[in-house]
């Protein structure tokens, strides 16, 4: 398959292998431009692994991961950030650190122009719902609003392609309906987004792609 | 309540320290002696001020580098293995013949230092994040080698330079001259300013490398500079004055919860806090049961040690994550 204007992403005969054990096995796809991909699987099946692979954080075994063209594992961190914004299941750390300076971190990898027209940290603490936590410090959130928190500093970061890793895991009801309806209005703009979860029936309804993960074989309807 | 501190806080916080440093230097410098020569002041108790200052300051801003990147409230440079590995390799360099208060030696001693802090790192280190519990666990392992070390080579050493295994694991300036402070001061100024051009990154860098790396923050260079300001901030000055143990514990978190946590003003203002709370320690030392005089570590661990279980007992009861 040859790679169109509109694939911002290509996963080419991914394959990861840790500890001896198979996590993801030649998996291949493309990311277009404006898609709402869902990835669903059940514990152990290389969901989180496909994401660390596509986020360049962990080099694959064999294959690779292509961002615009380019080998993921050679763009040095700014560029990557600038093309892919990541969110991992649990993210440490921060504690001391105030709602407020986390969610600006966001804007920390890009230039002085994107800055001018992503998100505003203030304005995205608002969307997600902790203006009155704004200046509080991470260690005194519970685990859904320093979720939401941790969401507003990926949605501030404004990267083309966003990488959710089981995002609502942590979040009571309105929380995920919040997350959901976020995730709705960024690939309205025409951003991408790739998410985890396990909820299959909102994976079939809401998504444009659906990836199956099972035994770190995936396939993609 | 917003973790950070005004200016004005900040300014009152330092202004405070400074006071307080001049307090110190000036009872350091004069107090308890009858006299007070000239020569005395200049040749030995100026050197060992200077030095202690140099010292304290140079643990305190390692305290905060480590804390930072390894994600623990509990790392310091004498809980992670540092110091001691740092003993190990001045104790090794004087037992191949190497000069005490010299650049050779506390060069050897920053390059053992800093070969032990790798290896803790890298024991420590899964795809690419770093587990805060295996750094401390592996940094306690990595000091009771490295004690052993000092203790295999110390009697190895000259005699006559009067530095024992206890000089060693609890820390004095009693030694300490002008020669001693021109020998660490290279390294302290260099691992200084290493830290000032990384300092804008450590912020970011406490949501771990994965989320600091995709944030744009070059995480695995950023640690890697951290480790070697680290090294060089600690392993030199322990190679002429030994292990001055629990500052970089003690002084980052007392600071942190004073201004607040961002590295740009913590750095500095802790920087000042060491310089202090070592100048003092050593005072004490000297001072409390004259003339005899008790080691500087033995004066820091007395305070610090209490401090790391209180911290510790927090951890446990999930009220705190410190450092971070």
């Amino acid at each position: 398959m040859t790679v169109n204007e509109t694939t911002m992403m290509q996963l080419a005969d991914l394959t990861l292998t840790t500890g001896g054990a198979i996590r993801v096995d030649r998996a291949s796809a493309h990311v277009m431009t404006g898609r709402l991909i869902v990835i669903v699987g059940a514990n152990g099946s290389g969901k989180s692994s496909l994401l660390s692979l596509m986020a360049g954080q962990v080099t694959p075994s064999s294959g690779q991961v292509l961002l615009d063209g380019h080998p993921v594992g050679t763009l040095t961190p700014a560029q990557r950030a600038r093309n892919l914004a990541w969110l991992g299941q649990n993210t440490p750390g921060a504690e001391t650190f105030a709602v407020c300076d986390v969610v600006a971190w966001g804007s920390s990898g890009q230039t002085k122009k994107s800055r001018n027209s992503n998100l505003d940290p203030a304005e995205a603490i608002e969307l997600v719902g902790l203006p009155h936590l704004a200046h509080a410090p991470m260690g005194s959130l519970s685990g859904g609003e320093r979720q939401r928190a941790h969401i507003a500093r990926v949605w501030v970061q404004g990267a083309p392609i966003t990488l959710l890793d089981e995002p609502d895991a942590s979040l009571d009801e309105a929380g995920r309906q919040l997350l959901r309806r976020l995730i709705t209005e960024k690939v309205g703009i025409g951003h991408t987004v790739v998410t985890i979860t396990h909820d299959r029936h909102w994976a079939e309804t809401a998504a444009d792609e659906v990836w199956v993960m099972e035994s770190g074989r995936l396939a993609t309807q | 309540m917003s973790p950070h501190a005004s200016v004005g806080r900040v300014s009152l916080v330092s202004l405070l320290l400074v006071s307080g440093v001049i307090v110190v230097a000036a009872l350091s410098l004069g107090l308890g002696f009858a006299d007070n020569d000239a020569q005395i002041v200049w040749n030995i108790r100026a050197p060992r001020l200077v030095l202690a200052l140099i010292v304290g300051a140079g643990l305190s801003i390692a305290g905060v580098l480590l804390q930072g990147v390894f994600l623990n409230p509990l790392a310091a440079p004498s809980i992670v293995g540092v110091s001691a590995s740092g003993a190990a390799g001045a104790t090794i360099g004087a037992a191949f013949g190497l000069s005490f208060n010299s650049i050779p030696l506390a060069a050897v001693a920053a390059l053992v230092s800093g070969g032990a802090l790798m290896i803790v790192r890298a024991i420590a280190t899964n795809q690419r994040e770093v587990n805060s519990n295996a750094v401390l666990l592996g940094g306690i392992a990595m000091s009771f080698l490295a004690l052993a070390i000092v203790l295999i080579a110390t009697p190895f050493i000259d005699r006559a330079a009067g530095r024992s295994f206890s000089f060693w694991a609890n820390g004095s300036f009693a030694l300490a001259t002008w020669n001693a402070v021109i020998t660490v001061i290279p390294f302290v100024l260099v691992g200084s300013v290493v830290t000032v051009l990384i300092a804008r990154y450590l912020d970011p860098m406490s949501l771990g490398n994965n989320a600091a790396s995709a944030l744009g923050v070059p995480a695995a260079r950023v640690s890697t500079w951290v480790l070697i300001a680290v090294v060089l901030l600690v392993a030199p000055a322990v190679s002429v004055v030994g292990i001055v143990a629990f500052v970089g514990l003690v002084v980052p978190h007392a600071i942190r919860q004073l201004i607040g946590p961002r590295h740009v003003t913590l750095i500095p203002v802790a920087a000042i806090a060491g310089a202090l709370l070592v100048a003092l320690a050593d005072l004490i030392a000297r001072q409390v049961l004259a003339p005899i005089e008790l080691p500087v570590g033995a004066i820091t661990a007395l305070i610090g040690a209490p401090v790391f279980l209180y911290l510790l007992r927090r951890m446990v009861q999930g009220r705190m994550a410190g450092a971070r």
